[in-house]
């Protein structure tokens, strides 16, 4: 639902760092998404394909790197790594659940055309 | 030829300056702050009006309360007294930006204050990006919803101190499990305090109240990152 104003916000951060730097051209933003960041990569997508039209960034692919939640069993230790939530333990079944990491949504690199 | 340009920075960085900008002010000026969070009609302006009522006079709590259309809940809000209450009209946006904030505080005077409350627009998923530079940041989830929410929607329920139960005068009325929302809200985020309430009778009201009065009256906060914001 948000993802438009991302989007934006993504333009700005790239288009800022496109001129800073002198960059002619980027072709693609890669991006570190975690499921726990609350933004989901379709709706991104989508989002910055309306807005791109027209501006600098026209050309410029969208990646995603997608990480995974680790969670963890408070009952047997069992650590696990999933993209999806789990309510029980795979391991023991236990429903004593921690999950840890997944929040990350940053941007990992640019890449940049020189000529 | 191509070229890797490193950046590693959020993708909402611009947010979240903002937001560490309100932040250090609000620890300058010793207010505590929250970030009140929810799905729409799990009653977070009428548990607001209850407590504005409650506390009257006794503690001043500034109010900025969202919405996407009409200043209904400012009103609401305005008319349960004691408060100084400020709306912020989304005109569609289905979150509250540090932006947003930002501009609201500028213009409001917030000498007397003991408590800063946002109540955020309805919804469980966009606010959980948008950092406001709250200090904590309070979910609530009515008996009326599913109690399998924290697992749906985890970024909130794990980025919240406190999570509010409200309606508790409906429990047994729905199939709303709450030992079952307690444990999948403690699944995705351990820390989490959790209070069960209802603003229509009463019950729980006073622990709610007890927490609000405990972060009023706590002694100035050392935080170490804003105070090297504010040397900046």
């Amino acid at each position: 639902m948000h993802e438009i104003s991302v989007a934006a916000a993504l333009m700005r951060r790239v288009l800022a760092e496109k001129e800073a730097r002198k960059i002619v051209r980027v072709s693609r933003i890669v991006l570190q998404i975690g499921p726990m960041s609350g933004i989901m990569p379709e709706a991104l997508q989508f989002a910055y394909d309306s807005l791109r039209q027209g501006t600098l960034l026209e050309e410029t692919e969208l990646v995603f790197n997608s990480t995974e939640l680790t969670t963890c069993c408070c009952r047997c230790m069992h650590r696990f790594d999933t993209r999806l939530m789990h309510t029980h333990c795979p391991r023991c079944g236990s429903d004593k659940l921690e999950i840890m990491g997944g929040d990350d949504f940053f941007i990992q690199y640019l890449v940049t055309e020189k000529e | 030829m191509s070229e890797i340009i490193p950046i590693g920075e959020k993708v909402l960085s611009e947010n979240d300056r903002l937001a560490a900008e309100i932040r250090a002010r609000l620890v300058q000026l010793n207010l505590p702050s929250l970030n009140l969070v929810s799905s729409p009609g799990s009653g977070k302006t009428t548990l607001l009006e209850k407590t504005l009522a409650h506390f009257g006079g006794r503690l001043r709590i500034a109010l900025i309360a969202g919405d996407v259309q009409t200043e209904n809940d400012a009103r609401r809000l305005e008319a349960a007294g004691g408060a100084l209450v400020r709306p912020i009209i989304t005109g569609g946006s289905c979150h509250l930006d540090a932006r947003m904030v930002s501009r609201v505080l500028t213009g409001m005077d917030l000498t007397g204050c003991g408590l800063l409350i946002i109540e955020n627009v309805g919804n469980l998923v966009c606010p959980s990006s948008y950092d406001l530079g709250e200090e904590k940041k309070v979910v609530l989830l009515s008996t009326a919803e599913g109690d399998d929410k924290p697992l749906k929607y985890p970024a909130i329920f794990r980025r919240a101190a406190l999570l509010v139960i409200t309606k508790s005068d409906l429990l047994g009325l729905s199939d709303f499990d709450v030992e079952r929302a307690e444990r999948h809200a403690r699944m995705v985020n351990p820390e989490i305090e959790i209070l069960r309430l209802s603003s229509r009778s009463g019950e729980g009201m006073a622990g709610w109240y007890a927490w609000l009065e405990r972060l009023a009256t706590r002694p100035p906060a050392a935080d170490p990152n804003a105070k090297g914001i504010m040397r900046d």
